[in-house]
């Protein structure tokens, strides 16, 4: 999870254009929606959220799935969903 | 043939009886048609070689079966195998295959069960059990502390898969007996029924169920009291340690939910097929998530042999719709197909189905799919003249479907044959919305997101598998379990999502090799191993000095050995490729617009065909058999 510094520099005051992330149970403990950088890739924002090990994520982007490797564009809304493979 | 005439009994070797060795070095052997019962005796060289599992199953197909011969016809072996590490003190070593040639396919059918059974049967003393021949009637066979029997089974033919596993352990006396059978629908050789294990595991896959029942083969009982050993208790603790210690923190989406947990996620991200692979959402998915039907439908969990996570859900309603409780829950696979495959959310019908699927012994993955494929072609108007014909959306049409496909009654009829053969029957271009590789309807991981997955779904000899396959999503987030199994090979992690790079064909082979490797061990995909995890459990097992090098060839030998077997029984390059719907891109969601070509497809395969030591057209070379020992195979 994210401490509350790591959140603050990464929160749309620091920067002029931003995109919206919206995290739910179970990929963090709490609800969150923060506002993010735009500029960066979509990875290495997740990885500051998300810690849980093991695990694996789709991230949907307007929902619409995209590379987590691609640039994050101001103004879109960033989900994530996890992935289980078996059953 | 007579039947009930007592156990014949095989002495135990003296490794095994002294609780230092994981297998008995005996496969017992069955012939139906003769009633004889005898065991093959292999070597430390042989287990070190295959394993057991699914490695045990192709070596027999290809040694011991003729080129050709009828899926459903007395030819076929049915082979039951534990692996290595099955029944061992090892987490997640509660498993075991089943193989045979696919009545679905034609080609390989080989599925893994978790439960009770597979280390039951080792315990019983045998490390397999290979079938031949055909019953003049119906039998079941049971074994027991090395001694097998073949009984009268005809009381039990008929019987739902619940009722039958009661009446066995009445009539031998033991409520821990464990029962590997085949419901009505075996018995009806639906060309998708499935072989149940406690009668709400199932190897599933290919068909097994109708090879089962082609034999006259109601069940095979087991109840065994020998202690599966290690040759080196003290390595195994390094690895029984670690997953202890981690298995809490990596697993907890097992713990919470199972794959229940996955069904909105997987929905919302693209991954589940849709309206028979049509749509990118279906309105009041939540209501199949688990989120929601733990609240109301899921009454207890329930686990699998030496398995701490409890992963398994058992359903119960009470009211106008029962849901009997004795035959599970449903899992993400079963929800898909019996859900979002045919339009319906609703999780009182998805619960019913897949106790139906249960107690009549069906595949739910092909079930979901081949009703699927039917409502699509009452929707276009291509099926006329049936009574009641299943709808999207309708859940009693769903239901009354399973009834129908498992008593070959009307409809059911033609869906028992599968969807692909219902295509052929149709005509009228239906092949063009088939969702199937080699013949066997797809699992729920849409291979216009999975571009990966989809390859795997074609090239594989087990035609539409996910467990044994690279899955694109999970190679693509660096902190997932296939990430750092492929660090520890040096390949560079995350992999892209889109697509079948180079890069993307060099971790599909490796963990390709690594999955094979687990069903022929056979341990449970869902437990986070790593190679040295793996390379310690097995050299525990067996005293030997393997390294994870050892693993991968292994993997790279069952994998070639079953793509001798595919060719031998007629499939050729050209049927390494997905069916039309799957390269047809949904118009909305979240997937909207992609899917490979089947020209990409195709280029992919034969990067994929060099990386393996293949020729052009799908043969291994010569120099791949030799380096995997396969040259007098």
């Amino acid at each position: 999870m994210c401490d509350e510094n790591e959140m603050s520099k990464l929160s749309s005051s620091n920067f002029t254009e931003s995109a919206n992330l919206i995290l739910d149970k179970p990929l963090v403990a709490q609800r969150m929606e923060v506002e993010v950088a735009a500029g960066q890739r979509y990875i290495e924002v997740l990885k500051r959220f998300i810690t849980k090990p093991g695990a694996a994520y789709v991230v949907l982007v307007d929902g619409v799935v995209v590379d987590q490797n691609e640039i994050i564009q101001p103004g879109v809304e960033i989900r994530c969903v996890p992935q289980i493979i078996g059953g | 043939m007579k039947t009930n005439q007592g156990l014949t009994q095989f002495e135990m070797r003296s490794e095994f009886l002294a609780g230092n060795s994981p297998y008995s070095g005996k496969v017992l052997r069955v012939n139906l048609s003769t009633g004889e019962i005898w065991v093959d005796e292999h070597s430390d060289d042989f287990f070190r070689k295959w394993i057991g599992g699914r490695g045990l199953i192709v070596y027999y197909l290809l040694k011991e079966t003729a080129p050709n011969i009828d899926p459903l016809g007395p030819d076929n072996l049915l082979i039951f195998a534990p692996g290595i590490l099955t029944g061992t003190v090892l987490p997640g070593t509660g498993r075991h295959a089943v193989g045979g040639k696919s009545p679905l396919t034609g080609a390989l059918a080989s599925g893994e069960a978790g439960g009770w059974w597979g280390a039951e049967c080792k315990q019983a003393g045998f490390d397999a059990v290979v079938i031949q021949g055909k019953a003049e009637k119906p039998v079941y066979l049971w074994i027991k502390n090395g001694g097998a029997e073949l009984r009268d089974a005809n009381h039990l033919w008929g019987l739902k898969t619940g009722d039958c596993q009661e009446e066995i352990r009445k009539e031998l006396n033991d409520e821990k007996i464990r029962v590997a059978q085949i419901g009505p629908a075996g018995e009806n050789l639906v060309r998708f029924a499935a072989v149940m294990h406690d009668i709400n595991r199932a190897a599933g896959r290919g068909g097994l169920g109708a090879l089962m029942g082609s034999k006259n083969l109601k069940a095979v009982a087991v109840r065994g009291k020998f202690k599966i050993g290690l040759a080196d208790k003290e390595i195994m603790k390094i690895t029984q340690k670690w997953i202890t210690a981690n298995y809490k923190d990596m697993m907890g989406w097992a713990i919470q939910y199972g794959t229940s947990g996955s069904v909105k996620g997987n929905h919302d991200g693209g991954v589940t097929g849709i309206r028979n692979y049509q749509d990118g959402s279906l309105e009041g998915i939540e209501k199949l998530d688990a989120t929601s039907i733990f609240t109301w439908l899921i009454k207890d969990r329930d686990t699998c042999n030496r398995c701490p996570v409890r992963c398994k859900l058992v359903a119960e309603h009470l009211g106008d719709v029962y849901i009997d409780p004795r035959y599970g829950g449903p899992e993400y696979e079963s929800i898909a197909g019996l859900g979002p495959m045919c339009q319906i959310n609703d999780p009182l019908v998805v619960g019913k189905a897949n106790e139906l699927c249960a107690a009549y012994g069906l595949d739910t993955i092909s079930t979901g799919g081949t009703v699927a494929f039917t409502m699509e072609c009452v929707d276009k108007g291509l099926l006329n003249g049936f009574e009641d014909m299943p709808k999207f959306g309708d859940g009693q049409s769903l239901l009354d479907s399973i009834e129908k496909i498992a008593h070959r009654e009307d409809l059911g009829e033609w869906m028992a044959e599968g969807s692909a053969r219902m295509a052929t029957r149709i005509g009228m271009e239906s092949d063009q919305m088939l969702a199937v590789a080699r013949g066997q309807e797809l699992p729920y991981h849409d291979p216009r997101l999975k571009n990966a997955i989809g390859m795997g779904y074609a090239v594989s000899a087990t035609g539409a598998d996910h467990m044994a396959n690279l899955n694109d999503t999970f190679a693509t987030w660096d902190g997932s379990d296939i990430c750092v199994r492929l660090r520890e090979l040096g390949i560079e992690t995350p992999l892209k999502l889109w697509g079948i790079s180079d890069h993307k064909i060099e971790a599909f082979f490796y963990e390709t090799a690594f999955k094979n490797f687990l069903d022929s061990a056979v341990i449970c995909h869902f437990y986070p191993y790593e190679f040295h995890h793996m390379v310690d459990a097995l050299n525990a097992a067996g005293g030997w000095n393997m390294d994870m090098h050892e693993i991968i060839s292994i993997g790279e030998r069952i994998i070639n050995t079953a793509r001798m077997y595919l060719l031998r029984e007629g499939f050729t390059a050209e049927d390494d490729m997905l069916s039309a719907r799957l390269f047809q891109p949904t118009k909305v969601g979240p997937i909207a617009g992609k899917a490979m070509t089947p020209e990409y497809l195709k280029d992919a395969l034969q990067k994929y065909y060099r990386r393996m030591g293949w020729f052009e057209d799908g043969f291994p070379t010569e120099e791949t058999l030799v380096r995997l020992k396969l040259i007098n195979l």
